[in-house]
């Protein structure tokens, strides 16, 4: 029988007291993932609630246009609005000035550089996209609308410095109209709704 | 539609623009100024990134780029840092309208 040095009795202490620190790390480890799972499901929750209260303060303030009492219609809509599609003919016109807009950004291109140019690749990319969503009747023809006429606006400044120059005038005011015929017909797509 | 459905019909959407973006603006540029691809339907935040990066991008369909602070921790995991932007991948189940990509785009 072999008897059992100091050395191996202190390797066995050394052992024993790892797996049992080992056992405590993965009981706190257990208990970390448990209430990482709770946060993760209360932020779902929290960012449910959250876009239920967005949607129903864009619904609001649609309404509160309708009524006059904004001087704009919202360039968002809420994310529960469904089919009806936009109003053809204002869904036509903005289609329209969705593609010249992106036509005239694309061809002002050649002669702009840095933040300007890829600005100007941007509004085309969007409003180009906007365009073949409403020719189609894709179902996100609306977000696409919406989302061509924040762009634009996000990018004012910039445009109106474009519109001073002699190659840009066309670029900038086509962006505008753009802006206007898109918000127009997410207008008239609220209108209808209301019908 | 829940959160998440959102979400992902936002990325969707921004990923399609930035897709329309890229074929005006890559043919004679270096750098290209896309939409942050966040799950977040009003988010109109630009990101500055080079057409290479852009390219390697997208070959993963389950990859996007968004702002600092845009990623959702808790459906998607962060694969690469820049100081312009993160690239975020889904995590856990991939939806498939993700999968399939921007061209068959469908309400999740």
């Amino acid at each position: 029988m072999k008897v059992m040095g100091d050395d191996d009795k202190l390797m066995q202490e050394h052992g024993r007291s790892v797996v049992a620190a080992a056992r405590e790390l993965h009981a706190r480890r257990t208990l970390l993932v448990a209430e990482a799972r709770a946060e993760r499901r209360r932020g779902r929750k929290l960012r449910d609630a959250a876009v239920a209260a967005r949607d129903q303060n864009l619904d609001l303030s649609w309404r509160l246009w309708s009524l006059m009492a904004l001087p704009e219609p919202p360039s968002t809509i809420p994310l529960s609005w469904d089919v009806p599609r936009v109003a053809s003919e204002r869904l036509e016109a903005a289609c329209v000035a969705a593609e010249e807009c992106a036509e005239a950004c694309a061809a002002a291109l050649g002669g702009t550089q840095g933040e300007i140019r890829r600005t100007l690749a941007s509004i085309s990319g969007v409003a180009g996209f906007a365009a073949d969503c409403g020719r189609v009747g894709d179902p996100d023809s609306r977000r696409a609308l919406s989302l061509c006429v924040r762009v634009i606006e996000s990018n004012s400044s910039l445009l109106d410095g474009l519109g001073r120059t002699p190659g840009g005038a066309l670029a900038a005011s086509s962006t505008r109209r753009c802006a206007e015929e898109c918000t127009r017909a997410l207008a008239a797509s609220y209108l209808d709704a209301e019908v | 539609m829940s959160a998440a459905d959102a979400a992902v019909r936002s990325e969707l959407l921004f990923r399609a623009v930035n897709e329309r973006i890229f074929e005006i603006g890559a043919s004679d540029a270096e750098a290209l100024e896309i939409l942050c691809e966040c799950g977040d339907e009003s988010c109109i935040s630009t990101v500055a990134i080079t057409v290479r990066d852009y390219e390697r991008l997208r070959l993963d369909s389950s990859r996007f780029v968004v702002c600092e602070g845009h990623e959702l921790a808790d459906i998607e995991r962060v694969t690469e840092r820049t100081p312009e932007y993160l690239v975020v991948e889904k995590a856990g189940r991939t939806p498939e309208a993700v999968v399939r990509g921007p061209a068959d785009r469908t309400d999740p």
